[in-house]
């Protein structure tokens, strides 16, 4: 589905990704590990779009490198970016809006009620200001918004990260769900033990590089993973 | 009282007129990040563009109203592909030297082709009113009303339209905006030339109630500047009110001393605000 090669970010002289070529199958869920600063972030903005990268993005066979942003997401990339950002003042409904900008009006009711469903958090709190919600709560609505862009493909960059263990949980149980319903995930997580347990796949990132890849299941096995971030 | 109520008529014509203008500016700096330097040349083409229509073909110049909207929005959007959407993103500086350049260019042309003579007309709206002693010109009352009704139009389109959701969604934060499907190239010129469409609207009633000169937007526009700073950069409704503010404040002190001091008074007070809050009255202070 997704097919990434050769992509290389670069910010002047220095090089965050050195041509990497990955890919996740329709349904997948693919994890990327590696230590802070290996380029994951810069990976996953080159696949949205969001920085100018050499190599080859490539969907469903069509080659999206050139493409802006808005028109990857038309074709089905949704995105949660790392940190929490959230339009911090508008509602939460509003937020949700946003997601659905380029739905037709009659879909956006239902998209809403699924989102509400998903996460009953973000119904109770649909008229406050984003900037107002718990740090959790701002995850799941970054979550809940990409889900409304009514993704095939999501891209999840450290959506664990300053989260409580329960809500950690709560967050991948929901990701659980929306792969068993068929969306194809690559997820970037430092909570290396958690995201291994639930996806297929998984690549690790070093310095810009790929330096292992292999199911899921085996590099939870693998020593070198073990002691380099499950520790 | 009476003197009060003239004051207040006075004040809230000007704070209206500064309102729409510094409406444009907040809207550009909001979704673009770019302060406009230019966005009074666009108020002097429609003053301009008023009066050629009122004397040259006749026109009521109440025509000059739609008119000067369009003719600021399509040169606005010129201006925006041509020159600015090459700009986006470089440093802040040369940003702003670009749209400094734009405003010189605008004042040069309105001089070569206009000269320097003060132009106004007699047509229109005429006549006073008078309410409890005060006079209250018709054509005070025109502007008023046309500068309420086209920032309540602004304000509702940002805040109940889905054009305005696309607004506010880039204003607040660029990449999810583009990756949650907005066209950030066209929302940028869309603002753009709403705001400009905006300022020749404004143009066209400064033209009413002044004197049309090459630098009759510029100067609107340098208090335009000190509201939308008072108000917090990028916040609509604090430039709206930080408008009517300094509206009221220059009438009084105009009335009260002298009209040169008037606009000593909005820097003043422009210093005061930056020194005590510095994001303004309505603006966030950064996180």
């Amino acid at each position: 589905m997704l097919e990434l090669q050769g992509v290389e970010v670069r910010y002047g002289q220095a090089i965050a990704v050195a041509g990497i070529g990955l890919h996740v199958s329709p349904g997948a869920w693919v994890a990327l590990i590696g230590p802070n600063g290996a380029g994951k972030t810069s990976l996953l903005r080159a696949a949205v779009g969001l920085v100018h990268h050499r190599g080859q993005v490539r969907l469903d066979g069509e080659d999206l490198s050139s493409l802006p942003p808005w028109e990857r997401q038309r074709r089905g990339i949704g995105y949660v970016p790392e940190g929490r950002q959230v339009f911090p003042q508008m509602t939460v409904e509003e937020n949700l809006r946003v997601g659905a900008y380029t739905r037709r009006l009659a879909e956006v009711a239902d998209a809403l009620d699924m989102v509400f469903v998903l996460f009953p958090r973000l119904k109770e709190r649909r008229t406050q200001a984003a900037s107002t919600l718990s740090g959790g709560e701002q995850q799941m609505l970054a979550l809940g918004r990409a889900l409304m862009t009514r993704p095939r493909l999501l891209l999840v960059d450290e959506i664990s990260w300053g989260l409580m263990p329960i809500l950690v949980e709560q967050v991948f149980a929901r990701l659980a769900e929306l792969h068993r319903d068929g969306l194809a995930i690559l997820q970037i997580e430092q909570n290396a033990r958690e995201v291994l347990r639930h996806a297929d796949h998984a690549y690790v990132m070093s310095a810009g590089e790929l330096v292992l890849d292999g199911p899921a299941r085996e590099l939870a096995a693998d020593p070198r993973v073990i002691e380099s971030y499950m520790g | 009282m009476s003197l009060a109520l003239q004051l207040l008529v006075n004040g809230l014509v000007s704070g209206g007129l500064l309102g729409v203008a510094a409406l444009g500016v907040a809207l550009i700096f909001g979704v673009m990040r770019v302060v406009n330097f230019a966005h009074g040349e666009f108020i002097t083409l429609g003053a301009y563009a008023t009066w050629l229509l009122v004397s040259q073909l006749h026109l009521s110049p109440l025509v000059g109203l739609p008119v000067a909207f369009v003719l600021g929005a399509l040169v606005g959007v010129v201006v925006q592909a041509v020159v600015l959407a090459r700009v986006t993103g470089r440093p802040e500086l040369d940003v702003l030297m670009v749209t400094y350049a734009l405003s010189v260019l605008g004042l040069g042309l309105f001089a070569q082709g206009f000269g320097g003579d003060f132009r106004s007309y007699s047509q229109g709206p005429h006549g006073n009113l008078d309410v409890a002693g005060a006079i209250i010109g018709w054509r005070s009352l025109t502007v008023l009303l046309a500068c309420v009704a086209m920032s309540g139009a602004t304000v509702l389109v940002i805040q109940r339209t889905r054009l305005g959701l696309g607004l506010r969604a880039l204003a607040q934060n660029r990449d999810s905006a583009a990756t949650c499907g907005i066209n950030v190239v066209a929302a940028e010129r869309i603002a753009f030339a709403l705001a400009s469409g905006l300022a020749a609207a404004a143009g066209c009633l400064v033209s009413m109630i002044g004197t049309t000169t090459p630098n009759v937007g510029h100067d609107l526009v340098l208090d335009a500047f000190v509201v939308v700073i008072l108000g917090g950069m990028g916040s609509i409704s604090g430039a709206l009110v930080g408008a009517l503010a300094l509206g009221l404040v220059q009438s009084v002190v105009s009335y009260a001393l002298d009209d040169s001091w008037s606009r000593m008074v909005a820097y003043l007070l422009l210093y005061c605000i930056i020194l005590l809050r510095p994001q303004g009255l309505f603006g966030r202070a950064a996180a």
